[in-house]
């Protein structure tokens, strides 16, 4: 009986010792991911802003062009903001503490982004040059106020 | 004769090291420039002073506390802003002319000692967390216009706000030490075989945009490594690592010298993420409102380092 208890014991750890290491790889496995992801996003949304400076230097017109990178600026702004779960950072990952410990000011700066990349949509769409300047001026600002206080430098 | 004991063996050596110490001490006490350093009949450019003010990221460290004093004017140098440091954290004094409190009634001579020398107005070594280390190399005549430009600005009343750094006191005379190790005295020295656009801008980098302070890697002692200057390296104060400045025009992030001077004009808003984090982004937006001369001239110095 004691013998019999002992190993049910043993089976019962090995199968909790199991699912809390595939947990854990999953947990790490689904945090690695949501980093990728929100990098890439980041990623595209810089290559949005590359491709809006030469209408801002009048060397391409404002048009369609411009509005399609404006939202797409916008689309991956509101689904950046879910991807940073609590304390998911890591060597790969240049997210600061700060945006878990100051996360109210972080999801502000996804609200600003996200309002300034709407108005570079509406001005673009409006074919209203000067209003695009500004608007994209404003943008820039939200990019460099989130990283300046929430992003390390690379390693 | 009595053999010595070991106990007066050991004070003899106490002694000595007492004595060398206060010898070492003496030897690198703050050394005030000699009055005759200073040009006698040097007019004045504010204008100028603006610049190096801007170039020279002053505001960055010495602007005002909003949590402290949310009246203040952000765009004065009036002091307060907590500058947190591997050693503590320093509270960088007011910079306006106010008699009490800031630079009012210093005299040239005091203000080019700071700049210079890194020696306080009550002639004691300041810490190198002010870069006095790169703005040693300033000229004299740029020096005074700065101060003219800072003695322009309206005076702004704002105490100076005790430093918590640990053993600042004991550590203050030591810092003569280092600076041995860390403060040449030599002007900038410009290459005759450059361009002068080359030159301004070797001199901006160097002198007063303070750009090696981050940008160079550190030895053992902390001073920066002149053999491997804009090298990049660990950040000096926090998380992360400050690029190397060599290399860059060519390279992936910037095809051409036009792509590194639209990085510093216009930043983030042309997508050039890589200026904004671990302090480059005070430094960026600080270059962007220089004198587009001056901004080409820092370009052009950085596109030719190899
Ligand atoms: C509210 C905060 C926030 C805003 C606004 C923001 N970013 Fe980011 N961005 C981040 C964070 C945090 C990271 C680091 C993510 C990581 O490494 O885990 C990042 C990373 C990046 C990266 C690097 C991605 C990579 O390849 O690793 C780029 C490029 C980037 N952002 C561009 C932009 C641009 C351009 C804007 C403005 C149009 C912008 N970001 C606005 C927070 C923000
Ligand atoms: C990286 C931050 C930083 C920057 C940039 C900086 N300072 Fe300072 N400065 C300090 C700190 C910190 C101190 C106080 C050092 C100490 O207490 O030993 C200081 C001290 C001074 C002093 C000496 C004050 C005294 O009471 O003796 C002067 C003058 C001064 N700074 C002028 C300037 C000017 C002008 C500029 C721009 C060209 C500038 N600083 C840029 C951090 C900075
Ligand atoms: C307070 C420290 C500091 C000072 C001072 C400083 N930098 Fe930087 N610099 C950095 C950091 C940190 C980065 C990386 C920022 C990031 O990844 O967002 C950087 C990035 C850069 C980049 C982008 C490099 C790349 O690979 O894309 C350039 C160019 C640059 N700095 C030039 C300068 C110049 C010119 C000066 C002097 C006028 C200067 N920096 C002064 C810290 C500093």
């Amino acid at each position: 009986m004691l013998r019999y208890a002992h190993r049910h014991l043993a089976k019962t750890t090995a199968l909790l010792g199991f699912l809390a290491a595939v947990a854990c790889g999953s947990m790490a496995y689904a945090q690695a991911d949501v980093i990728a992801e929100r990098q890439k996003l980041m990623k595209e949304i810089g290559d949005g802003m590359k491709a809006l400076a030469p209408v801002f230097k009048g060397t391409e017109a404002l048009g369609e062009k411009a509005e399609a990178s404006a939202k797409l600026i916008e689309a991956n702004f509101s689904k950046a903001r879910d991807l940073f779960p609590a304390g998911s950072t890591s060597k790969d990952s240049d997210a600061l503490e700060t945006i878990w410990s100051e996360n109210a000011g972080f999801l502000t700066g996804f609200d600003k982004a996200e309002e300034s990349a709407a108005a570079v949509v509406e001005a673009s769409a409006r074919k209203e040059d000067a209003d695009f300047k500004a608007a994209l001026a404003k943008l820039g600002q939200t990019c460099k106020s989130c990283h300046e206080k929430y992003r390390k430098p690379s390693n | 004769m009595p053999r010595p004991s070991w106990l007066r063996i050991l004070l003899g050596v106490c002694v000595l090291g007492a004595f060398g110490l206060g010898a070492a001490l003496w030897v690198t006490r703050p050394e005030p420039l000699a009055a005759n350093k200073l040009p006698a009949d040097h007019v004045d450019d504010v204008e100028n002073g603006r610049e190096l003010f801007l170039v020279g990221g002053c505001l960055s460290c010495h602007g005002p506390d909003p949590a402290q004093n949310p009246q203040a004017d952000t765009a004065l140098p009036s002091g307060g802003k907590p500058l947190p440091t591997p050693v503590g954290t320093f509270f960088p004094p007011n910079l306006t002319p106010d008699p009490e409190t800031g630079i009012g009634d210093w005299s040239p001579e005091t203000f080019a000692n700071a700049m210079l020398r890194g020696v306080s107005a009550n002639s004691e070594h300041l810490f190198p967390a002010f870069p006095y280390t790169s703005y040693q190399h300033m000229t004299v005549e740029d020096v005074l216009d700065l101060r003219a430009y800072l003695m322009s600005l309206p005076a702004v009343r704002q105490a100076p706000r005790g430093d918590s750094v640990p053993l600042s006191a004991i550590a203050r005379p030591f810092i003569g030490l280092w600076n041995l190790l860390a403060l040449d005295g030599k002007n900038f020295e410009p290459d005759p075989t450059r361009p002068a656009s080359w030159n301004r801008g070797a001199y901006l980098v160097e002198a007063p945009g303070h750009c090696g302070e981050c940008h160079t890697p550190r030895d053992i002692f902390l001073v920066p490594e002149r053999s491997r200057y804009l090298e990049g390296g660990p950040h000096p104060s926090e998380a992360g690592k400050v690029p190397s400045l060599r290399g860059l025009v060519g390279g992936r992030a910037y095809a051409t010298s036009e792509d590194l001077y639209d990085a510093f004009k216009y930043g983030e808003m042309f997508g050039y993420d890589g200026l904004s984090s671990g302090g480059m982004g005070q430094v960026q937006a600080n270059l962007a409102s220089i004198n587009d001369s001056d901004l080409r001239a820092i370009v052009d110095y950085l596109a030719s380092l190899k």
